[in-house]
């Protein structure tokens, strides 16, 4: 049995998906930052356009992390030695989402200053409880993960076309 | 209360509009030259680092990390102990 072929697939897709809910959530809906806000604060209409050209390269970005990992997905159902596993698959995508907040919070928030949770306030209580997800994000996709492995040993059922 | 909504929007779409990065208006000129000012480039490789690293993440979880027999490296593996002749 190989479970590598499903777990890249589950961590670059919650990759992708913690990257959207990033994008979507703090740089969209409640504004609390741009990708490049620290250094374009978005305090005029020339600024929030220029800062939202950055968020649309983010998004794009996220957007090719996703698609990458349904083509990988895609790939690993066709597997016949790729345990078919949800705990597996779904832990995977909850270790991509922590994988997502550590990297991009250590590189963009604390090392290049691209940015911060809350612009305001700069580097706040609020870049570390972002890390802090990220790591509990980690610790529960690796628990569930590990849990995944009685799903190849139990003989956990395959989608039909693969029996 | 729909067409107070219709109104607002048609209000507000040719302001914005005339502000995109393409728009040849005097924000969309300000705009343009914001983004492809000298430190595009930086900007860009700042954006693409961490989904770099991604990529990199995944490529070790789906190949393995690479060991030196992996990469055909015959030094790593131990070689026979010659036993000393006395």
């Amino acid at each position: 049995m190989n479970r590598r072929p499903l777990i890249a697939a589950g961590t670059i897709m919650g990759i992708g998906m913690g990257g959207f809910v990033d994008g979507i959530l703090f740089h969209q809906i409640f504004q609390i930052h741009n990708m490049l806000s620290a250094k374009i604060p978005p305090m005029s209409l020339v600024n929030v356009e220029t800062t939202m050209v950055w968020d649309g390269l983010f998004h794009v970005l996220t957007w090719v992390m996703t698609a990458i990992g349904i083509a990988m997905l895609w790939h690993a159902g066709k597997q016949q030695d790729v345990p078919w596993s949800g705990r597996t698959f779904f832990g995977a995508m909850v270790a991509g989402w922590g994988i997502f907040n550590v990297v991009e919070g250590v590189i963009d928030h604390h090392i290049l200053n691209l940015h911060h949770v809350v612009e305001r306030l700069g580097v706040s209580v609020y870049d570390y409880a972002f890390l802090g997800a990220g790591v509990l994000f980690l610790v529960l996709g690796w628990s569930m993960m590990n849990a995944g492995r009685q799903d190849e040993l139990s003989g956990y059922p395959a989608p039909a076309h693969r029996r | 209360m729909k067409v107070l909504l219709v109104f607002w929007v048609a209000m507000l779409a040719p302001f914005s509009a005339s502000a995109c990065p393409l728009c040849h208006t005097a924000t969309g000129d300000k705009v343009r030259a914001a983004v492809l000012g000298p430190d595009f480039w930086f900007n860009v490789g700042v954006t693409v680092l961490p989904f770099a690293v991604f990529l990199g993440i995944t490529a070790l979880i789906y190949y393995g990390i690479p060991t030196r027999e992996l990469r055909g490296d015959s030094s790593a593996r131990t070689n026979p102990v010659k036993e000393e002749t006395t």
